[in-house]
């Protein structure tokens, strides 16, 4: 892995589409910003970072392994992500709507997976892809106030 | 996955000894909780006070241990932390969970 570079307001790595470097890039964040933006943007910018790494690992790479770019700069009371990787596009072009998350009944749907959009929808702002150069582009907010 | 279990409150007390339930050892946990709830009978309390983050994978085998346990022995949780506690908010799954405050016998003093 090349020397990512980190001046405290900005964060850049490149990693491997695999679970542990996945983890090691989450914690390597949080031990960036925690300091900065507080316990509980922090928890929320690794929860929406993992989901994102983790689609991409099963889902982009089919778990074949590729590479993942992740940036992140916090500035104007958010954090701004970037992330990008090579692997196959979002179906459809977009990242997916997220379902009801109740059942018929009213009740929490009782599943194993498929929350991953449902959380990323709600702790980003101004969620964005783009497909372009043969890349997979997501960026978005996690506001740091608030 | 590291798990160790105890008995409080009449409840076999399941606590995760890890830090993290993310996408990297999702399978391992699920595995381990199979193993080590074979001989429950009744609850089954899940004490998540040492893991300071799960992912949906994780929190998809915490569900998935829940079905495998139905419909003889409930799944509760115990001691979210923050961080935790929020993507069981965010997939509505606290309304799933009976969630304690704290694990069974955890304020208790010791007797020996």
């Amino acid at each position: 892995m090349p020397a990512p570079t980190d001046t405290g307001t900005r964060l850049d790595l490149r990693f491997e589409a695999e679970p542990f470097a996945v983890r090691r890039a989450l914690c390597r964040t949080v031990a960036t910003f925690a300091g900065r933006i507080g316990e509980a943007a922090a928890g929320a910018l690794e929860l929406a970072l993992a989901e994102v790494l983790n689609n991409i690992v099963i889902h982009a790479y089919g778990g074949d392994g590729g590479s993942i770019s992740l940036s992140i700069e916090f500035r104007a009371d958010a954090l701004h992500c970037r992330i990008c990787d090579a692997g196959r596009a979002i179906p459809g072009g977009a990242p997916p709507s997220v379902g009801p998350d109740t059942d018929p009944a009213g009740q929490p749907a009782l599943r194993e997976g498929g929350w991953g959009w449902q959380i990323l929808r709600k702790l980003a702002e101004d969620l964005t892809y783009e497909r372009a150069g043969g890349e997979n582009r997501l960026t978005f907010r996690i506001a740091t106030m608030g | 996955m590291k798990l160790s279990a105890r008995e409080a409150d009449g409840a076999m007390v399941v606590r995760v000894e890890e830090s993290r339930i993310d996408a990297a050892v999702a399978i391992q946990f699920k595995d381990a909780m199979r193993e080590m709830t074979q001989a429950a009978r009744g609850r089954v309390v899940l004490d998540l006070a040492r893991v300071g983050f799960i992912d949906s994978s994780g929190l998809g085998a915490i569900v998935s241990v829940l079905k495998f346990l139905a419909p003889d022995r409930r799944l509760e949780l115990a001691a979210l932390g923050p961080n935790v506690e929020r993507v069981f908010r965010l997939t509505r799954m606290n309304e799933v969970f009976r969630i304690l405050p704290e694990s069974p016998g955890a304020l208790a003093k010791d007797d020996g």
